[in-house]
């Protein structure tokens, strides 16, 4: 929780087809127990779309869930739609899911902040974010 | 806190059980004896296997008569790719296939749609042309295998049906399942609007009505609980919810006319989950047995043998397996597989322990495969019909898990049923508040899973091996074909044979069946007959309102 008094804003979604949301799910319900304000903006959304919600509604972290083998198109993708619409540095972008343990480097190179794998305690998910929220921006 | 080597080995030499209860929260005794069953009474709700209300097993010598199907999911990367790998299985010692579509071809669109670009081939096969089924079936003997077609409606598997007949088959020759279920499909994370439960549930009723007539080996229902499951729900709930859709269909054909007796072999052929709280899934499938028994004659008034035995699939628990230590999943996917066949399945599909990395290797998938085989020709678990009737415990437990059921049952009839229950988000809110307490249990430790949060490794030191990949080339190669495919066909044929379909469409009294196997016939693609569906429903042609069609759709404008 940041010191200035303002909760934590994170924006949850998934792109592209695929519908396993039980993650998703659970973690939007675990973040707002931690106290942050989640908007889970839902699934089967574009790029386009997530990123314009994380700009109108000036979000501190972006989190996207994957199963399908998706994540490496829908990082690059997302990347290119922050650029496109001045999406701040500040925004930490978040992936989580089934994702093979060896695409993390890769997904951190093309800019993903953090991977969390299968499995991830909770209390991870919540440090990590707490943990490097620029406060007071 | 880490322990020292001394204090985990005295911890551990004194540790007990602290189990008491089954994962549904069924609280467990110590001991159970012959108190705990009513003898009298356990004659008549257990009598031999292949007797009403079939509790012990549909079959009076079950595995002396038929093994069960050892059938695993497959499908991936391009048609041609799936074929190599239905071959690889069959040659394992696979004795059904069980291939599945990828997400767009779920989701209606074709691979070229724009939005099916991250999809395609990466959770299934994609299935656009008449092309695609064929080279998907190349070399199969589809009238000597069972062959069970993941995925839904009447457009996907005419396509498939029109290949068969392409490479010689009859339908009536054609055996298989095909699991067509509208109602899980928004529920268990498919796009609502890509098979709404208005032209989409008719889709449904049309294929089972027409495979019931043209194709009768076929199954052309098979009730997807496995998928709610998944979700995090309770043994309890997901037989609630089988039995409960079960009862939609069965109401929905007996008002088409049809009888009874012919119905439901075709609707009791159903997709349950094997978990790991092992009695419990044992006892689950028992007690679906009987209550499907009990429902068909005293609701339906069904008589025949064929429609009072409830035939099902399982599917191993792909949410039981972690990421963490993986090789630990091939003991789960084992002791479910165990129950499973214990519990009196007559086709089952094992996961493979890389899948909470990504799709099975060759390698993961054949030891699935022997994991059956370890159980169907070791074990001798197959030689005894239900080993375990008659056990205090099992009976007992049957009795309480079939309450539970039942009880439930009666909390969804008073949500309005299974279809309204669905369509006003109750069985989203109730999936949603269950998969949220499970995931808590896993966080405090109060459920175990070995790896995750008992007997968890630092990361360093976990060897999880490379993840199976999908080859993009192959992916690019389905394209061109697809492409090639729309440039060299009739497009005339092609809008002739889409008008007829819209015409028949228009007409809710006309069967979609012929008209969508001779539209993939004449070349018409799987999203343009959807799409044709969708117009005559005066839905959008694409679902995601994106694409307009590439044939001359002249004859929706009215």
């Amino acid at each position: 929780m940041s010191s200035n008094n303002r909760k934590i804003k994170v924006l949850l979604a998934k792109t592209s087809l695929d519908g396993h949301n039980r993650g998703i799910k659970v973690i939007s319900k675990w973040l707002s127990d931690a106290g942050m304000e989640v908007i889970f903006l839902g699934q089967f959304l574009t790029e386009e779309i997530v990123v314009r919600a994380a700009v109108e509604e000036d979000v501190d972290v972006v989190g996207l869930s994957f199963l399908g083998g998706e994540h490496l198109f829908a990082a690059q993708d997302m990347r290119v739609e922050m650029k496109k619409q001045g999406l701040s540095d500040d925004v930490i972008f978040l992936m989580g899911g089934v994702i093979p343990k060896e695409d993390t480097v890769k997904l951190k190179e093309i800019g993903v902040d953090m991977i969390f794998l299968p499995g991830t305690p909770m209390e991870d998910i919540v440090g990590f974010i707490n943990d490097n929220v620029k406060l007071g921006k | 806190m880490e322990l020292s080597i001394k204090e985990k080995a005295a911890k551990a030499y004194r540790e007990k059980c602290d189990i008491t209860e089954t994962d549904s929260g069924i609280p467990l005794k110590n001991c159970y004896t012959v108190d705990d069953i009513d003898p009298d009474k356990l004659e008549k709700k257990c009598p031999l296997p292949g007797t009403f209300p079939y509790t012990r097993g549909i079959y009076e010598n079950m595995y002396r008569g038929r093994l069960w199907s050892r059938r695993e999911l497959c499908g991936y990367a391009s048609p041609e790719v799936t074929n190599e790998r239905i071959k690889f299985l069959i040659d394992s010692g696979e004795s059904a296939i069980n291939f599945i579509v990828d997400v767009p071809t779920h989701q209606g669109i074709d691979s070229d749609h724009p939005r099916a670009k991250h999809d395609i081939g990466r959770q299934g096969v994609p299935l656009c042309t008449i092309e695609d089924a064929e080279h998907i079936i190349k070399d199969i003997p589809l009238d000597k295998i069972s062959v069970n077609v993941t995925t839904l409606g009447v457009v996907q598997p005419a396509i498939y049906f029109a290949a068969a007949k392409k490479a010689g088959f009859k339908l009536e020759s054609l055996m298989g399942t095909c699991v067509n279920e509208n109602l899980h499909y928004g529920v268990c994370g498919f796009n609502p609007p890509s098979f709404p439960l208005t032209w989409g549930w008719r889709c449904c009723l049309d294929f089972i009505e027409f495979c019931m007539k043209e194709v009768p080996k076929f199954n052309p229902l098979s009730i997807d609980v496995y998928d709610y499951r998944e979700n995090g729900i309770t043994a309890p709930m997901e037989v609630a919810f089988a039995m409960t859709t079960a009862r939609e269909y069965l109401n929905a054909l007996l008002q088409r006319g049809l009888d009874i007796e012919k119905i439901a072999p075709k609707i009791a052929t159903i997709t349950h989950s094997s978990e790991i709280n092992f009695f419990e899934e044992i006892a689950k499938l028992r007690a679906a047995r009987r209550i499907w028994a009990n429902m068909l004659k005293d609701e339906f008034k069904a008589t025949s043998e064929r429609a009072l035995r409830y035939k099902f699939h399982v599917h191993t628990a792909g949410n039981s397996l972690t990421m963490q230590q993986p090789l630990v999943n091939t003991v789960r996917i084992a002791y479910e597989a165990l129950a499973a066949v214990l519990g009196g399945c007559q086709s089952l599909h094992t996961c493979s322990y890389d899948e909470a990395q990504g799709l099975p290797t060759e390698e993961s998938h054949e030891l699935a495969i022997r994991t059956q085989q370890v159980l169907t020709y070791e074990t001798g678990v197959t030689s005894v019909a239900d080993p375990l009737g008659g056990s205090y415990f099992v009976e007992a437990l049957t009795d309480e898990i079939e309450s539970k059921i039942l009880e439930y049952m009666e909390k969804i009839e008073e949500a309005g049923g299974m279809r309204k229950a669905v369509m006003s988000g109750w069985v989203d809110a109730e999936i949603g508040h269950v998969q949220y307490e499970k995931q808590k249990d896993i966080e405090s430790g109060k459920k175990p899973v070995i790896g995750l949060n008992k007997f968890r490794k630092p990361m360093e030191e976990e060897k999880i091996m490379p993840a199976h990949e999908v080859p993009d080339e192959m992916i690019k190669k389905h394209l061109e074909n697809l492409k090639k495919f729309k440039q060299n066909r009739n497009k005339k044929m092609v809008s002739e044979s889409l008008e007829q379909m819209y015409l028949n469409a228009k007409d809710p009294n006309i069967n979609l069946g012929h008209s969508a196997i001779e539209a993939a016939e004449a070349g018409a693609t799987m999203a343009e007959m959807r799409g044709t569906i969708r117009l005559a429903h005066n839905d959008g042609f694409d679902p995601f309102s994106q694409v307009e069609p590439e044939f001359d759709a002249s004859f929706a404008t009215e």
